[in-house]
């Protein structure tokens, strides 16, 4: 379990570093394209993003910006009915744990619904096109896009997670993929509810 | 009144000068300002009236949220209308007050409208005046953004302070 534990943990801490490391801002001294621009971002939509090379985006920065605006509507409205969704989830989650039995089914499938939508809500921000401008400031949507690394971190590896408890044959072993779980579960629910909060936040 | 119009007989060029917008959602305001704003006061000897234009480009507008004010200039069309301007049809000059009546030009629409501004500063070589008024979204034909499938508010208060300095 201990290996378990750590191997799960080091995949986690190694998608952090990497994902922390590509959201933050690099500079980009084009004139027609933001400067700060997250590598992500600018590695699909820069000068010569890989989304310009195949001839995908749209020919003005206008028609960008509306299909921006566009993502980010969707986004927000998925991202919302997979947060509702995943919270129900883990209540249902947690009656499992306590020994009801009765939601199983409703908890695999479910499990479906919450992770496509949650990913399908990830895609629309992360392959949106740039804004205007990225400043170097702290902002609560800075924070937004910096913990979407933390909760996209735990939405990936929950799937593996839940499948890991049935190959487990001892009861201490089942019991301790439980935990893991259902704790990394919380972590994603609390930093997706945190992520959805800040969003709201003025500034 | 004479001093007023010793003011007046003058040009004046806008500088140092903000212009603060503030939204509302029933989740949170915000507010949004700018200090790049040109304009110049002058009068027109052939009117007797004084006259004033100022312009302001949207996308100098800073709320504190990249994010916000990219989507601002597709809301604002601000591709196609860069732009507010503002053109006075009137100015009545009162002892702390001034009475200023013009168009608006916004997202491609024009709207008349009327502001009280205070005068707060009057020296030999300057001005400056606060005021503020509120404009209706819908009324510029502007979509409005929504958060959690509710619009913000249609309408939008707007602040100013503008400094006029003596043309050499």
């Amino acid at each position: 379990m201990l290996d378990l534990t750590l191997t799960s943990f080091k995949k986690w801490i190694f998608f952090l570093t990497v994902g922390l490391f590509i959201s933050v801002s690099y500079s980009n001294p084009s004139k027609a394209f933001p400067e700060n621009m997250p590598l992500h971002t600018k590695i699909l939509w820069g000068e010569s993003g890989v989304l310009r090379k195949i001839k995908l985006a749209p020919e003005t920065r206008k028609k960008e910006l509306q299909l921006r605006v566009k993502m980010l509507q969707l986004h927000q409205k998925i991202a919302l009915g997979s947060l509702t969704t995943f919270a129900y989830q883990s209540y249902l989650g947690k009656q499992l744990v306590d020994g009801n039995y009765e939601n199983y089914d409703l908890h695999s499938k479910m499990s479906k619904v919450v992770w496509s939508t949650y990913m399908v809500s990830a895609g629309l921000s992360y392959f949106a096109p740039p804004g205007m401008k990225y400043s170097k400031k702290l902002s609560s949507m800075k924070i937004h896009r910096l913990l979407s690394w933390v909760h996209f971190a735990g939405m990936a590896s929950i799937p593996w997670l839940g499948y890991n408890i049935s190959t487990k044959t001892s009861i201490g072993e089942r019991d301790n993929a439980i935990n893991l779980h259902q704790n990394v579960a919380y972590a994603t629910l609390f930093t997706m509810s945190f992520s959805a909060l800040l969003s709201f936040l003025p500034y | 009144m004479l001093f007023f119009s010793i003011l007046f007989s003058t040009d004046y060029q806008v500088e140092n000068s903000k212009v603060t917008y503030y939204g509302d959602h029933y989740l949170h305001k915000w507010e949004g300002s700018t200090g790049d704003i040109r304009g110049d006061v002058q009068y027109d000897e052939n009117k007797k009236q004084y006259n004033c234009s100022v312009v302001i480009p949207i996308s100098t507008f800073s709320s504190g949220n990249d994010s916000r004010d990219s989507n601002m200039l597709i809301y604002c069309k601000a591709f196609d209308f860069p732009n507010i301007t503002f053109e006075s049809k009137s100015i009545q000059v009162n002892t702390n007050t001034l009475d200023i009546e013009g168009t608006i030009e916004f997202a491609g629409k024009r709207k008349e409208f009327k502001t009280v501004a205070q005068l707060k500063t009057l020296e030999d070589d300057q001005f400056s005046i606060e005021g503020e008024f509120g404009i209706m979204l819908s009324e510029f034909d502007i979509e409005r953004p929504s958060l959690l499938f509710v619009k913000m508010e249609d309408l939008v208060l707007i602040k100013y302070s503008i400094q006029g300095v003596q043309n050499e």
